[in-house]
């Protein structure tokens, strides 16, 4: 057998080299269509060879923390007590008051009428300039609103998101990306105004804990399953990725998901105890050099 | 010197299509004049501030042989109009072209600095300038993608919601389901139940007959008693829990 790096002559090396990979390939594709083969007939030999070769990914091999929660009644019990307890325990409704930054422009606009659609009992106020967050807040807190949510924008587009719970409640920061408004989504359906249901993925740490009920707190407690329509904010990696869908049971192993309105993805950037300041108690701030590991998530 | 520095060269010359400007930190007004060059004059004097302070510096010619203790550094008073007639009272007898041109860089003065304290006042509820690191927004945009693609997030909505939907989450007879999917859901149920009951069966030695009476009567009982086991099971797990938290801690 001739080296093929070792042959001169340009053509002939090619070709030789293109009858190489050939092979190759179709040896791959025969070792596979006879292990298909056979596996359509034994289905237990496909679980047993994906039982012995599970990949490494990253969920997989994430660093061990410590904050992370399994079962732990004393989690239990801090958040019977914590910020939330008006939402949980005493079921008071969210009430959210959506703004923006000082001086907007279109597609924070557009991105607040989406933001009011998802969350019922949402309210749109225009910033005005003479007012700072402080004076906000305390008109929130005048006229009962359980939530602020601040729409912070760089060079005409949404950038950042600041999430203020109410009474006294923990204040979080948030970087947007990725937002797509259901125009721009090909085949999005339209909303309706039934509650819609909520899915948390992922939220496994103290502090991802908090941010779950944050978030909870936002969408109204009881669900109108007639609606069929459901929001989720799945945790991977430290990014929070929203969606919402109209959803429809096809059988007992399918659904069907029509996607509606906006997409768009959220990473914590810091959290504050209390309501926003910014010579305030951090309870976690996000600095770059945190991330020295590829397989250490805070969430 | 005024020749010289005027006609050759002065390094604190600037020379602009408006004018000369004369960039020495003692000039009073930023000109590059005769009478405003600190150079030029044995008799000069300046108003200039260090840190929040505002000083009348002055040059007299007696002093003009020691070039480091040339000027002499007046502290003004905080109180604009006490300051004006310090200055009045220092530079009494001097040309009016200095003291007006003295007390026209105190107002000045005064005045960014009152500027200045005002916004630091105000500096938190302005908003604060966060730079845009590369490096760091570019490795986000990355492994934002790669936690997309890692997420299937339509996977795990179907999931979450198949998972809801047979742990009975939506009630008896959910709303949000179509009647036929709902009974093919509580059939799989109780295919899965007898299953189960079935294979505990098949592990008795009986006869057939017997099988067949014995499995009907044992279905129900095989029913109460898996619930029983279970119970045991649970318990026994229970117990090794302890075990396990007792030696950890």
């Amino acid at each position: 057998m001739v080296e093929i790096n070792t042959i001169k002559n340009k053509l002939k090396r090619d070709e030789l080299y293109q009858k190489q990979k050939a092979d190759k390939a179709k040896q791959k594709r025969d070792r596979r269509t006879a292990l298909k083969k056979k596996e359509t007939s034994n289905p237990e030999e496909k679980e047993k060879r994906l039982a012995e070769n599970v990949p490494n990914t990253l969920e997989n091999t994430r660093e061990f923390d410590e904050t992370i929660v399994e079962e732990d009644a004393e989690v239990v019990a801090d958040e019977a007590t914590d910020e939330f307890s008006q939402y949980f325990q005493k079921g008071v409704p969210p009430k959210i008051l959506i703004t923006t930054s000082k001086g907007p422009s279109l597609a924070v606009y557009e991105f607040a009428t989406e933001l009011i659609d998802i969350f019922p009992n949402s309210h749109f106020v225009k910033r005005k300039p003479q007012f700072e967050m402080r004076h906000i807040i305390e008109f929130s807190k005048n006229r009962d609103f359980t939530d602020i949510m601040v729409i912070n924008e760089d060079r005409k587009q949404p950038n950042a998101m600041t999430l203020i719970h109410l009474p006294d409640g923990p204040t979080a920061h948030f970087k947007l990306s990725s937002i797509s408004l259901s125009k721009d989504i090909e085949g999005h359906g339209r909303t309706s105004s039934h509650k819609p249901e909520l899915i948390l993925n992922n939220f496994n740490t103290r502090l991802g804990h908090t941010i779950g009920r944050m978030f909870t707190a936002l969408f109204p407690h009881v669900p109108e399953f007639q609606g069929r329509q459901v929001a989720t904010l799945h945790n991977q990696r430290d990014f929070i990725f929203f969606r919402r869908h109209r959803y429809m049971f096809k059988n007992s192993k399918r659904v069907n998901l029509q996607e509606l309105g906006p997409r768009f993805t959220l990473k914590l950037k810091w959290l504050q105890k209390g309501t926003f300041d910014r010579k305030g108690e951090y309870e976690w701030l996000f600095k770059p050099e945190m991330e020295t590991s590829r397989r250490r998530f805070f969430l | 010197i005024w020749q010289v520095i005027n006609q050759q060269f002065c390094s604190y010359k600037v020379k602009t299509a408006t004018g000369n400007f004369c960039r020495n930190e003692y000039n009073a007004t930023g000109l590059c004049n005769r009478q405003s060059c600190p150079l030029a004059n044995s008799r000069y004097a300046t108003v200039r501030e260090q840190n929040g302070v505002i000083y009348l510096f002055v040059k007299t010619p007696e002093r003009a042989h020691s070039p480091a203790k040339m000027w002499e550094k007046i502290k003004l008073s905080k109180n604009y109009a006490q300051a004006l007639e310090q200055i009045d009272k220092e530079l009494i007898y001097w040309p009016n072209f200095n003291i007006h041109k003295c007390k026209q860089r105190l107002t000045k003065i005064t005045q960014y600095l009152i500027k200045m304290r005002k916004l630091k006042l105000k500096a938190d509820e302005r908003p604060k300038l966060v730079g845009i690191k590369r490096k760091v927004e570019r490795r986000e945009t990355r492994r934002e993608a790669k936690a997309e693609a890692a997420a299937r997030l339509d996977k795990a909505i179907e999931k979450e919601l198949l998972d809801r939907l047979k742990s009975h989450a939506y009630g008896d007879a959910p709303l949000n389901v179509h009647e036929d999917v709902w009974k093919e859901v509580l059939e799989g149920e109780k295919g899965e139940l007898e299953v189960d009951s079935d294979q505990t069966d098949e592990d008795d030695s009986q006869s057939e007959a017997e099988e067949e009476k014995e499995e009907e009567e044992e279905e129900e009982r095989e029913f109460v008693s898996d619930q029983s086991e279970d119970e045991e099971d649970m318990e026994d797990m229970f117990e090794k829990e302890y075990e396990h938290e007792t030696i950890g801690v």
